[in-house]
């Protein structure tokens, strides 16, 4: 493992939609992806989120959409939508987040399990770009 | 020129905001990604590093000077 990484792997790109639905249908009929999972509700990032691949690419599309008017992401979504954050699966989350801390980058959200990846813990941080960056402990073969 | 007042200014994008009195409180724009903002471009202009703690619970604009001034770069 190169020290440096601490063993990151992109696991998904986070895309913020006005609508779940209509974007589901622009991404599988426009760029052909496929759906990978059912609609989760993300109370973190109070959201609907949904993902999808490439066939035979192991990196993941995540749609996400506020929950309602006082999700808070209406406000990022009223700026703009697109990119809104990347994801890493680590082996070890605290000691993933511990060597980013001294590194720079600032925790906005701790450990703690998240529905969409069955209970695996995710984590939130933001860099000195400003990139929000979502780690998620690694999963099994064939898990999201 | 005060550099913490610059970096307010700077992660709200407001030029002449006044920070005395400034708190998450009375800020309703002062939410939580511009909590880790401010604490991302306080670390980078005085070159000093908050704890986990420091980062979740300051609250106001005269937290951060106070803990600068205990840190000696302010």
């Amino acid at each position: 493992m190169n020290e440096m990484s601490a063993g990151l792997k992109t696991h998904h790109v986070g895309v913020l939609v006005k609508d779940l639905t209509r974007a589901l249908k622009s991404y599988t009929e426009t760029l052909g992806y496929a759906i990978r999972s059912e609609r989760f509700h993300d109370p973190i990032q109070t959201a609907f989120v949904q993902f999808l691949s490439l066939p035979g690419d192991s990196v993941l599309l995540e749609l996400i959409t506020p929950d309602g008017p006082e999700s808070r992401l209406a406000n990022a979504l009223k700026k703009s939508g697109g990119i809104n954050h990347i994801c890493y699966a680590v082996p070890v989350i605290e000691e993933a987040m511990k060597a980013f801390r001294e590194r720079g980058l600032v925790t906005i959200h701790a450990p703690q399990p998240a529905v969409a990846f069955s209970g695996r813990r995710i984590a939130w941080l933001m860099n000195r770009d400003h990139l929000l960056i979502e780690l998620v402990e690694q999963g099994k073969p064939g898990e999201l | 020129m005060d550099r913490l007042a610059a970096v307010f200014r700077d992660v709200f994008d407001m030029p002449a905001l006044e920070i005395g009195g400034l708190t998450r409180s009375n800020f309703s724009e002062w939410d939580s990604l511009a909590q880790v903002k401010l604490v991302i471009g306080i670390e980078e202009e005085f070159d000093v590093k908050f704890t986990i703690d420091q980062v979740a619970n300051i609250s106001s604009a005269e937290e951060f000077r106070k803990l600068l001034a205990e840190k000696a770069v302010a």
